[in-house]
């Protein structure tokens, strides 16, 4: 590991350069050897406090003004701080040029597609991520060249998605999307996923918080994760078709690797949900169907395996068998639920996955519990601002607030962890969970909590310190969704007039 | 010097007439296809047509590259209603033949409606506050304090939250001045009764605290001027059609680094508090 031992920067007064180049200049810096940070800001107040919390603020940066250019590097040695300051200075100076003199290289930014494969001749997928409105274009150029797609930008028109999909079936290629969140293909990640290990459980899902939980219940079995297909929230709507799941069903079937295939949407169109299942009964391998509150009838009728909830659909998938709800986890439940005042009696879901939220839903309604469950992941809650899973505040502020509310009996969180998001993600609600209890209990009541974190150990923000941080503030931590859901339900059980 | 034939200009903005008045300025930045001049205390840009209509702006048919010629900070501009003159790298542009633009924004009427905001929650539109260089947790509180005092109508907090975003974030133009210029848009655009005094209050406490070319488009701001792709996209969001959404977007995201996703992030956060408060008053 490189630890970054000093700190340096330039000034260049009255220094003025477009963005683009600045941002250019930043990304190349970046890539240097033995450059840890690396920044180019406008030395305005505001920006000389951003390099200072990043700690790349030295008394020549603090010096400059706001109209001064400010080159600032954190590196691991003299020489490499040095060498990327006189590389800013060459390329502000405009002499950078294409043609780096002395043997140095560039780092290469492709603006096209075509560049990046020109640099990249071996690769297979591309990744969109542009907005919806430009995606169409990017997905059609990448599957003309024979490149599977995964699409995590939305708004792509539904006609849009018809057409990238019949392409893609025709040419043999996946398009995973659009809004498309997970992806584990050959073990890399894509988009939201779990450090999982590789395995024989091939997934296929129109669900990516739904995918991200049967991967990691799939991987705290012991077993691991073959492939893990996102195909898109509407695949499976009447109009696609569910092109992409019978393709990944296809290709599954097809990969030695693979030993059973899960597959995990929301119920199907009819049509298209007879369409997979009449495809399942053609294939050897052992299927598992986890259709969100779908008929398991169809399901065990074409030879394959239902599963009510994800947890059911990894322990299917691993041979293992559902044990029930931890009997210390119902003890600490019941313990809670005595302390609730008559006015409380329902349940609060605040979630951060819509397909957790989905099934929290489904099961707190099975068990019937007064609830309401709200996914601050969907659209409405997402306009100009980070999705959750990345920026808990919005979340945070839903949480505090729950304390406010008289009939609330339980709040039920989910914590989702893994690539792209936040780097703490249970201990940034800590605070809001400690708010609401205090609120509530400033007028007498007592506010129960469960969660449930979607992880593994091996991912950054560690499984283990994420649970114990939600017990720290007094919260129930189970080990799925599913079973923070019965616990929920059991909290409030009996309390219904 | 010999000089070369004069740049005709394309556009001139209603904006820059009183600075056409003035008979000498400086240059104050040179960019490759852009100049900024320096002309009583205000910013003068002259920028290809392409780059879009500016407040302070003369659009000019392509422009030579400034940079290869030659130009540099602190040369002499001489300035007419009819011809701007650049003597040190012998340049003219022609203003005799430029179509006059009023970057003025007023209220428009409509409402965004949640169709058309989506258009800006797609993950691919990302603004400075997405880098690492603009701090994004303290940035987004910023913009959450400004959205949270736009809906209570406190105006003395709104102009304590921008104080936060004002200077912050990477590029020339630092993403937290293209928020708020964003931002201030979308209140003159929907008639909001604090867009003037935001507006103002906004760039009264800019001065010093980012630089100079980023003043100058919260200076116009505060005058209810704005670049015309800013306009544009409120146009459509108010008025217009998806399409017109979707077209506006795509314009405004390519301007600078991140300065159109920037601006369509201070629309999106003002917009989104302003029509969810019509929309709660409706129902």
């Amino acid at each position: 590991m490189i630890v970054a031992n000093l700190v340096r920067s330039r000034v260049f007064a009255n220094s003025y350069r477009d963005s683009v180049e600045l941002m250019r200049i930043a990304a190349e810096l970046e890539g240097r050897g033995g450059i840890i940070r690396a920044g180019l800001v406008m030395a305005t107040p505001a920006n000389q406090g951003v390099l200072r919390e990043a700690g790349l603020l030295d008394a020549t940066a603090a010096a400059a003004g706001p109209n001064d250019l400010v080159v600032a590097v954190a590196a691991a040695d003299e020489d490499a701080a040095e060498g990327a300051i006189e590389r800013a200075a060459a390329l502000l100076q405009g002499a950078g040029g294409d043609a780096a003199g002395g043997g140095e290289s560039r780092a290469f930014v492709p603006t096209t597609l075509g560049e990046a494969v020109g640099a990249l001749p071996g690769a297979n997928v591309c990744l969109i991520s542009t907005p919806g409105t430009y995606a169409t274009a990017e997905a059609l150029k990448a599957l003309k060249r024979g490149l599977h797609v995964f699409l995590f930008s939305d708004n792509v028109p539904l006609e849009d998605e018809i057409e990238l999909k019949a392409l893609a079936a025709r040419k043999g290629l996946l398009l995973m999307g659009p809004d498309c969140g997970t992806a584990i293909l050959d073990g890399v990640p894509l988009g939201f996923a779990n450090a999982v290990r590789r395995g024989s459980v091939g997934l296929i899902g129109a669900s990516g918080t739904g995918m991200q939980q049967v991967s990691c219940l799939v991987d705290r079995a012991g077993a691991g994760i073959s492939q893990a297909i996102g195909v898109g929230g509407r695949d499976l709507d009447e109009r696609v078709g569910g092109v992409m799941m019978l393709a990944a069903l296809a290709r599954l079937e097809a990969d030695p690797a693979t030993k059973v295939i899960v597959l995990i949407s929301k119920p199907p169109a009819a049509s298209v949900g007879a369409r997979v299942l009449d495809a399942i009964r053609g294939i050897g391998t052992p299927v598992v169907v986890n259709f969100l509150g779908g008929d398991p009838v169809a399901v065990l009728a074409a030879g394959a395996t239902p599963a009510a909830t994800f947890e059911e659909a990894a322990l299917a998938a691993t041979g293992g068998r559902a044990a029930g709800l931890d009997p210390a986890l119902v003890e600490a439940a019941r313990a809670e639920g005595a302390r609730l005042a008559p006015t409380q009696d329902a349940v609060r879901g605040l979630f951060s996955g819509g397909s957790l939220a989905g099934e929290a839903k489904l099961l707190l309604k099975a068990a019937h519990a007064s609830c309401t469950v709200i996914d601050l992941g969907d659209d409405e809650y997402t306009v100009g601002r980070p999705h959750p899973m990345i920026d808990p505040r919005l979340r945070s502020e839903h949480i505090a607030a729950t304390g406010d509310d008289p009939a609330a009996a339980v709040l039920l969180l989910d914590v989702v962890l893994g690539t792209a998001s936040h780097p703490d993600p249970a201990g940034a609600l800590v605070p809001a969970i400690a708010e609401a209890r205090a609120r509530a209990s400033a007028t007498g009541r007592h506010l129960a909590v469960v969660a449930s974190v979607c992880g593994t150990a091996a991912d950054a923000q560690g499984l283990e310190r994420q649970e114990a941080e939600l017990r720290g503030v007094g919260a129930i931590v189970a080990p799925s969704n599913a079973q923070a859901a019965a616990l929920a339900a059991l909290i409030v059980e009996g309390r219904r007039a | 010097m010999v000089s070369s034939p004069p740049i005709p200009a394309a556009f001139v903005s209603d904006a820059v007439a009183p600075i056409l008045a003035v008979p000498h300025g400086a240059v104050h930045s040179v960019f490759p296809r852009a100049v900024n001049l320096a002309v009583d205390g205000r910013l003068l840009t002259l920028a290809d047509v392409r780059a879009g209509r500016l407040p302070n702006g003369v659009a000019l048919e392509d422009p030579p590259d400034f940079r290869a010629l030659g130009l540099r900070a602190g040369d002499r501009a001489d300035l007419s209603p009819r011809r701007i003159r650049l003597p040190s790298v012998g340049l003219a542009i022609d203003l005799s033949g430029a179509r006059r633009w009023d970057p003025r924004l007023s209220a428009l009427g409509g409402r965004a409606g949640p169709g058309r905001l989506r258009l800006f929650a797609s993950p691919g539109v990302v603004s400075g506050f997405g880098s690492r260089m603009a701090d994004p947790w303290r940035g987004w509180q910023a913009i959450d304090a400004l959205q949270g005092a736009l809906g209570a109508g406190d105006l003395a907090a709104m102009l304590g939250a921008a104080r936060a975003l004002i200077g912050r974030g990477p590029g020339l133009t630092p993403s937290g001045d293209d928020l708020l210029v964003g931002f201030s848009a979308a209140l003159r655009a929907t008639g909001h009764r604090l867009a003037r005094p935001f507006a103002r209050g906004v760039a009264e406490r800019a001065r010093g605290a980012t630089s100079d070319v980023a003043l100058a488009y919260l200076d116009h701001a505060a005058r209810g001027e704005y670049a015309e792709h800013v306009g544009a996209v409120l146009r459509a969001l108010l008025v217009g059609s998806e399409d017109d959404v979707a077209f506006a977007v795509r314009r405004a995201l390519a301007w600078g680094a991140t300065s159109g996703a920037d601006a369509l992030t201070g629309i999106a956060v003002a917009i989104g508090r302003v029509d969810g408060a019509r929309l709660e008053a409706a129902a």
